[in-house]
Formats: structure tokens, C-alpha cells, sequence
């Protein structure tokens, strides 16, 4: 994990030594083409996976919306999600709410592709801010029968993610795409009473590591171009 | 990277034993911090009719947390009386599946209040596979004699090897009974505090058997947390009804450490049969009801209606035979060995010992031969003839 948070940290500060650069493109013609860092394009996106369950589950309920902008190969990503879910057991019932955010970068690695597809690798920072309830009553054969409720009220989360996935072009200014997500470094708060079982954006936190999936429609919006 | 989504999907959680409540309570010593055995009539705890570890002997104990509760209130129930000890912990809800549904997670675990001697936390962490957590200490017992029972062989070893006794109870001159029914090979016996001898009597099956030690009482702080505790040393052995009574140590120690030594000599004039359900080599052997052995220089009966494979007769050691009686239900039957003695002395505590060899069947109303396998009567016994009762 230590050697992964270096890995990363290194990427990142590499990143302002490929500012504008002169490339030679054709050392026969001898013309040099700038590389501009201009945005180009907005892209709005939600995921499916998200909306599928939330129609196919009766207990779940969630969105995630996801918007990126281009610097040349690069990509400032944001996403934004609510969920909420509850749960019975034969002794329980679970509920959870709650909001999330990711910030983060994506680096793409098909620059030359004509249609513009996107091949892409990145990092995310998360955040999530929840609330959980849970209603105990329990047979235990040595203390009896008892009866409890829990509140994590205003319960906050923070994880960090390394992402890759692909975009790719279907028509005009429509994009699909999915994203995979390795989800790691999960921290939360401390409730006196309770210890969180799920994370909206997350999962469930049984793991300290996990995967997620996404997979996404997207809307591309071209950004005016310099004169 | 689909696999591991897979794979991920894959994992859910093992419903048992979600909780982590288990604390580990271990015994301790406060001489050397060593393993204390300590004698439980129950282990409780208020809020639940469960008793557990009931009369038993431990080195510790593992007991489950009220998880439902911050603290849990326990009472161990000792010879000596009812001591309490109130452990303090945070407990966390957790949902974990609708399968498994919650578990609870203790942690931070405390001591509140006990009546023992000293308690130590080791480990504030609880775990789901139980480890010890907690220490209890107890001061030094000092008031303790250990007597021991060795048996001597048939060889120059003049200290033996530990010989269980069985006794129906060790009384005291001063307090009665003072150990139950038990077969040990020492034991641990209180002395008088009040005065400087201790008579001791010890009821075997076969008899009654007394000691009396004298001693002197002298006190000291050995632990501060324990106060001034009353010491015992120049113990001596004023009077004894055992044949061979030795001293080994004239002090009083905790741990126990042997301070009297009884040694019983050995028995070199058994012979020992097993019945055989036929005379052929590597035959079963035979379950025979007895109504009773008698032997010819002896009015002692032997295996009074009882139902044997083996047994375990004692020859004449002032003949060079013995004729033994078998009585069963459908009749008598009469054997005679005889066999070669030799005096010899081994330990001279014991005197002279006769030895017993070339053991052969003189007479029997056994139908089938009886075989003899081993001609040398040793200590301990080995099979000396098989004899099939046809």
C-alpha cells in the first residue's frame, strides 16, 4: 500500500514537467506542432449499474452522476452519488443514506485514436457522508432476550481509489463507457455505538479493499475553440 | 480485473461466531507469575441463570461478555468463599448480512472492581479466537504441607515413583476434614495456625494412618499488595503411623515443594492371572465371575463376587507353595504353584525382600494346561499364567 501511495505521488508530480511541449512531427518537413492544453469538451455522464438496481431492487435506491474535462491527454474527473438501502435479517433491520463525492485524475493512453475513444488509468480521492440505523431483537442463550436500536448518525467515510476503464464514441456527442474501480484505504469515524456495515459509494466495509464497477452513458458538450 | 470483480462478488461473510465477546481470565501465582490450578465451585455473572465451570479445577477460565451491556459482573465460587470481578468495555452494533445479521465488537477492555488478591489486565484487546486478557494474581499460600507418596521397586532407586493413594477424606486435629474423597499422589494439607503441631490423618480404604508435624511460625511482607503473611519453617516429624516417613524439606513453600515423604516398599509376591478364552496362542482373553479366591495360608478373601480378566493373587512368602481356591458358581477348583524364594535387600528401610522364581503349576483341576509365561514373580506384576476356566 506504502509502495502504491509512492507510485502514484510520482505520477502526479511528473505531471507539470509535460507542460507545453515542442514535438517534432516530421523531421523531413521540418514543421513543429504545439500541444494544447485548451479543453475541449465537457462530459457528463450517470451510471447504469446504479439506475439497473435501483429498478431491480426493492431495497435500494441510488445514482451517480460523473463529469470529466480534457487537457489534452488528461482528465480532471469529478463524481458525485447518493444511495440508499435497507436490509432485514431474521432479527434485524438495516437502513442506510447517504452522499458521496469522488475527485480525481485520468491519464488516457489512446492519443492517436481517430475517433477519440478514450483508453484511460487514474486516481480518485472519496468522501461519503451517511447515516445508518439498525433495530436489534435477539435470542442470545446465555444473556436472553433484549431488544436495541442503533443510530450512526452524520457518519463520514473517506477512501481512495485507482481507476481504468474505456470511453468510446457511439454517435456524435454520445459516449458509453465503464470504469473499474479498486477501492482501498477506507477510514471512518468513530461511533460510540455502532460500526458502519455499508459505505454509499463504497460498499460494504468488510474489506478494507474492494472493487467496483461502473458502467456509464455519456454526453459530450465541445467547448468553443480558440480563435 | 473482471476476475477480481468476480471474485469480490463472490466473498460473503461465515455467519459463526460473529462476536468477539470471549474474554480469557487466567490463574497466576504471584510467587513466580506462574500457572496457578485453582478449585472453581461455578463461575456467574447477574443478568443470566448460566453457570459455567462447575466444580472444576482450571488454569483459567474462557467466559462470554454481556455484549448487550458496558460491563459484565462475574462471581467465582471458590472453597473459600465468593470473589467478584466487574470488567468494563466498549460494544460496537454491526450489521453484517441478512443471513448472518448483527454482530457486536468489544473492545478496550477494563477492570472495574475485583476481591482478589491483584488483577491485571494483559490484553484490552478482545479477539474472536479467545487469548487470556486478563490476569488474576493471588498472594502466596504459606500454610500449606505437601505430602507425598512414592513406591519403592525391586532396585537400588531409594526414592521411587510417584504412587496414587486413594484416601476417603484427610482430617486435621484443628479443623476436621480438610481434603475430600480423591486419589492423588500428594497432597496439599493446611496447617494449624494456632498452635506449632499439626496432627494429620489420613483415611485410607484399608485403615487409618496419622502423622504429626511440629513447626515454627514467623512473619513477613513478601508482596506489599498482600501485607504481612505468616511464614512456616523448622518443620519436624514428631510422630508417624507409616512405615517409611521421611523429611525433605523443613520449610512450607508456595509453590509446594515435597516436605514429608512417604514410601511404600515394594510387593515382590504377586502373581498375576489372566483368563484366556481358549489355549491358543494370541487367544482372547476371557470375562469370568468369581464368587470368591481364597488362598491356603491366608483368611483374607480375595475378588468377593466380582467379575474378572485378570487377577493379581499374593503368594506364601514362608512356603515354597500356595494353593489357591477358585470358588464359582458352578463349583471349585483348586491350583497349586509352587515356586524358588531368594532374600535380598534392596532398601533398608524395607528390610529383607523375598524374591519369587521358576513359578510352576504344581496341581490344577483346570481342565486345559495352564501356561505358564512368566516363570520370575516381579514388581510391578507381569502376566504370569493363562488359564482357560473349562
Amino acid at each position: 500500500m506504502k509502495s502504491l501511495t509512492i507510485n502514484i505521488a510520482l505520477v502526479l508530480l511528473c505531471l507539470p514537467c509535460l507542460a507545453q511541449q515542442e514535438v517534432r512531427k516530421d523531421s523531413l518537413v521540418g514543421q513543429i506542432e504545439k500541444i494544447s492544453y485548451r479543453p475541449t469538451q465537457l462530459r457528463f455522464a450517470t451510471d447504469m449499474v446504479s439506475l439497473v438496481k435501483t429498478f431491480a431492487q426493492d431495497d435500494y435506491n441510488g445514482w451517480e452522476a460523473n463529469l470529466d474535462v480534457d487537457f489534452y491527454r488528461y482528465f480532471l474527473a469529478i463524481d458525485v452519488g447518493a444511495s440508499a438501502r435497507e436490509q432485514a435479517s431474521e432479527n434485524d433491520q438495516y437502513s442506510n443514506n447517504g452522499t458521496y463525492f469522488r475527485l480525481g485524475a485520468d491519464i488516457n493512453f489512446l492519443l492517436k485514436d481517430e475517433d477519440k475513444n478514450v483508453l484511460f488509468f487514474g486516481g480518485r480521492y472519496a468522501r461519503s457522508i451517511f447515516s445508518e440505523t439498525l433495530v436489534v431483537s435477539a435470542l442470545d442463550p446465555v444473556w436472553g432476550e433484549f431488544q436495541n436500536s442503533y443510530l450512526n448518525d452524520q457518519a463520514n467515510a473517506r477512501w481512495f481509489e485507482l481507476t481504468g476503464g474505456l470511453k468510446v464514441c457511439m454517435w456524435k456527442n454520445l459516449w458509453l463507457g465503464y470504469t473499474a474501480r479498486y477501492k482501498f484505504w477506507l477510514k471512518t469515524n468513530d461511533s460510540p455505538d455502532m460500526e458502519p456495515y455499508e459505505i454509499p459509494g463504497y460498499g460494504t466495509t468488510n474489506k478494507k479493499s474492494t472493487w467496483g464497477f461502473n458502467y456509464q452513458v455519456l454526453i459530450s458538450i465541445p467547448l468553443p475553440k480558440k480563435k | 480485473m473482471i476476475g477480481g470483480l468476480a471474485i469480490s462478488c463472490l466473498d460473503s461473510p461465515d455467519c459463526y461466531n460473529l462476536n468477539n465477546s470471549t474474554v480469557g481470565i487466567g490463574f497466576r501465582k504471584m510467587y513466580d507469575g506462574k500457572a496457578d490450578t485453582v478449585a472453581l465451585i461455578s463461575v456467574r455473572a447477574t443478568d443470566t441463570d448460566s453457570v459455567f465451570y462447575p466444580y472444576k479445577l482450571v488454569n483459567g477460565i474462557l467466559f462470554p461478555l454481556d455484549f448487550t451491556a458496558d460491563r459484565t459482573f462475574l462471581y467465582f465460587d471458590q472453597p473459600g468463599g465468593t470473589r467478584q470481578l466487574t470488567l468494563s468495555y466498549t460494544s460496537q452494533a454491526q450489521f453484517v448480512s441478512e443471513e448472518c445479521g448483527e454482530r457486536y465488537i468489544l473492545d478496550n477492555l477494563g477492570v472495574v472492581s475485583h476481591e482478589f488478591d491483584s488483577v491485571r489486565v494483559l490484553n484490552s484487546t478482545i479477539t474472536r479466537d479467545p487469548t487470556t486478557n486478563v490476569y488474576i494474581y493471588r498472594c502466596p499460600i504459606n500454610d500449606r504441607a505437601k505430602f507425598t507418596f512414592h513406591q519403592l521397586y525391586a532396585d537400588k532407586d531409594t526414592v521411587g515413583k510417584p504412587l496414587k493413594v486413594k484416601v476417603n477424606g484427610i482430617y486435621t486435629d484443628y479443623a476436621g476434614l480438610v481434603f475430600p474423597e480423591a486419589e492423588e499422589s500428594s497432597y496439599r494439607l493446611p496447617v494449624n495456625p494456632s498452635s506449632n503441631t499439626t496432627e494429620f490423618t489420613f483415611d485410607f480404604p484399608e485403615g487409618q494412618q496419622s502423622i504429626t508435624i511440629g513447626y515454627q511460625q514467623y512473619f513477613r511482607t513478601l508482596f506489599s499488595v498482600c501485607g504481612e503473611q505468616a511464614l512456616y519453617g523448622g518443620v519436624k516429624v514428631l510422630a508417624s503411623d507409616f512405615p517409611i516417613t521421611k523429611l525433605r524439606r523443613d520449610t512450607l513453600q508456595d509453590p509446594p515443594i515435597t516436605n514429608v515423604l512417604f514410601q511404600k516398599c515394594p510387593t515382590n509376591n504377586l502373581m498375576k492371572m489372566v483368563f484366556k478364552k481358549s489355549s491358543a496362542t494370541n487367544a482372547n482373553n476371557d470375562t469370568v465371575a468369581i464368587n470368591r479366591i481364597r488362598a491356603d495360608y491366608t483368611t483374607e478373601v480375595f475378588y468377593e463376587d466380582s467379575e474378572v480378566t485378570t487377577v493379581t493373587l499374593p503368594l506364601n512368602i514362608d512356603a515354597d507353595e500356595t494353593t489357591f481356591t477358585f470358588e464359582f458358581e458352578d463349583g471349585n477348583k483348586e491350583l497349586t504353584v509352587s515356586y524358588v524364594r531368594t532374600s535380598k535387600v534392596y532398601h533398608e528401610l524395607c528390610g529383607a525382600t523375598t524374591e519369587m522364581a521358576s513359578l510352576a503349576v504344581v496341581s490344577s483341576d483346570f481342565l486345559t494346561p495352564i501356561k505358564v509365561t512368566n516363570t520370575a514373580i516381579k514388581f510391578p506384576t507381569v502376566t504370569n499364567l493363562e488359564v482357560v476356566n473349562d
